[in-house]
């Protein structure tokens, strides 16, 4: 059973600086009596949602808009600052870069196994399970050689290979998988359709319409942080285009 | 809902203390529940080290061994105590103030150094403060060999205190977890605060009896070692591996600062948690 519900979810959060970051230098500027608050980042306002099993949701947006932070919030990486969250089933994200949570310095075959141990996988499962996802990564004989030693491409394999063999309800996905080659892809989507087709939830955050039609139905047009269209994904398509070039026409 | 128990939610960050502390606690029980987790990720991270090292662990051993020979040898001179007897008090009490500083260290970047993790990777945060403990603690049991060398060499005599170390050692790495949980979230917000937990370690082992007797401070003087809580862990591993009957200040002294330090880890990790996401980078 999946499910992600978002109720009233805003997320502000102090951007600190260098100086915010320095004790010596707050304690120094307690003193002096002067006082700079932080500059406060509002990167969702009031945002709800409610995405039922077999949701294929698209995220659409300006950099910037909350895409990555909508996203963060849904798979439990950040808290929100106010509202409530709730997501049945076992959330995976692909977020943060390709490879972001490997370890450079071990192996791919290492990685496989650290990795799922992380997400809550025994090692001895994770073990038992890395030949099987080594093969689906198609790195071959590299598996054994450090991540650092890998291409960004190969990294994003590799990820996407042990997140999606850990059996998602809800899948997360921040700017598709990365510089994979079209050999993969085409096996990533198999396993996409194979993962939707089981129902579950999948939201993916996208600059490209095409990645976005082959993949989602729905989608949500956000705009700094607020969400100003929700629906199927052409209509939300066309009018986050539309707004784009009603701006383009007034800069001129 | 969620359930408030689940270690997953993450308080939100307007909610009241009382929140705060659930999904905390939450959190410290589901790492400890992974304890499979965090012991595999630290036997590899310390595996990992070793492959490009051709004495792998002994390399390790054998540098702490000649630090303590050498050391323990000048100081005994010093002190003008035979060396048989003075090199056991200095190898062990150094052995455990270089397990307390290890942990010192590792806990006080935890968060700062796995920020990429934490916003990618979910699992509990107490997790990664284990596995952080759980290295450090391999690495001490590297040095452990040597004191095992001194009972074979019958330079320390075995006594029924030896029973209750790993007990004392136990306090030591509890200690280690909590301050995880409060210096590891106060780094994160306060980076200058690394850095000036370094300096203060090098000063700790001046102010830790482990090169002279505690002894030597009389009256008020004691006050130059009885503020440092690891004056307290030293003494009490040092006095159960080395058979003497543990000072019944060293014992008060080991509880109360045991005590604080879980308080204090409790409400500063109940207070922090909801922003550490923020915080790292």
């Amino acid at each position: 059973m999946s499910r992600v519900q978002l109720d009233d979810v805003t997320a502000k959060y102090d951007l600190l600086s260098v100086r915010d970051y320095n004790l010596k230098r707050r304690l120094a500027d307690l003193v002096k009596g002067r006082h700079e608050p932080p500059k406060v980042i509002h990167a969702l306002r009031s945002v709800t949602l409610d995405l039922p099993r077999g949701s294929r949701l698209g995220l659409v947006g300006a950099n910037g808009a909350g895409k990555s932070t909508l996203l963060s919030i849904m798979a439990g990486l950040l808290p929100p600052t106010s509202g409530r969250v709730n997501v049945q089933g076992r959330v995976l994200a692909l977020l943060g870069g390709a490879a972001a949570g490997l370890d450079q310095e071990a192996s791919g075959r290492d990685n496989v196994v650290s990795m799922g141990v992380q997400l809550g996988e025994l090692p001895d499962a994770m073990r038992a399970r890395s030949d099987e996802v080594l093969d689906f990564s198609g790195l071959g004989a590299r598996a054994d050689d450090p991540v650092f030693s890998y291409s960004t491409g190969m990294q994003a394999r590799l990820r996407f290979s042990i997140l999606t063999s850990l059996r998602p309800d809800v899948l997360l996905v921040d700017e598709g998988i990365g510089a994979a080659d079209a050999a993969f892809a085409n096996k990533a989507n198999a396993r996409l359709d194979e993962f939707l087709a089981g129902a579950g939830i999948f939201v993916l955050a996208s600059h490209g319409d095409a990645l976005l039609r082959q993949q989602c139905d729905q989608a949500i047009w956000l705009d700094r942080g607020v969400v100003r269209a929700q629906g199927a994904l052409d209509a939300v398509l066309q009018q986050y285009h539309a707004s784009y070039d009603q701006q383009q026409l007034e800069a001129l | 809902m969620t359930a408030p128990t689940d270690w997953t939610s993450y308080a939100p960050l307007d909610a009241a203390f009382g929140r705060r502390l659930r999904a905390s606690s939450a959190d410290v029980v589901e790492g400890l529940a992974r304890h499979k987790a965090w012991r595999y990720l630290a036997v590899e991270h310390v595996k990992n080290s070793y492959r490009r090292t051709v004495l792998g662990p002994w390399w390790l051993t054998a540098q702490t061994l000649l630090f303590v020979l050498g050391v323990g040898y000048v100081f005994s001179r010093l002190n003008g105590q035979p060396v048989k007897v003075f090199l056991p008090y200095v190898t062990v009490g150094y052995l455990t103030f270089a397990l307390l500083a290890g942990i010192t260290r590792a806990c006080a970047n935890v968060f700062v150094s796995q920020g990429g993790l934490i916003k990618s990777t979910r699992q509990p945060l107490t997790s990664l403060v284990l596995r952080a403990v759980a290295i450090e603690t391999i690495l001490f049991a590297h040095n452990v060999i040597i004191v095992a060398g001194f009972f074979a060499l019958r330079l320390i005599d075995p006594s029924p205190w030896l029973a209750l170390a790993p007990v004392a050692l136990l306090v030591i790495l509890l200690n280690g977890i909590a301050v995880g949980l409060w210096l590891g979230p106060l780094v994160a917000r306060f980076r200058d605060l690394a850095p000036a937990v370094e300096s203060l370690l090098s000063l700790m082992v001046f102010f830790t009896p482990i090169f002279y007797r505690a002894g030597i401070f009389k009256g008020t003087e004691h006050l130059v070692v009885a503020w440092n809580p690891y004056t307290y862990f030293v003494d009490l591993f040092r006095e159960c591996v080395l058979g003497t009957t543990p000072d019944t200040s060293t014992v008060v002294g080991a509880a109360a600062f045991t005590l604080a330090n879980m308080a204090l880890a409790a409400v500063l990790f109940a207070r922090t948690r909801s922003r550490l996401p923020y915080w790292v980078s």
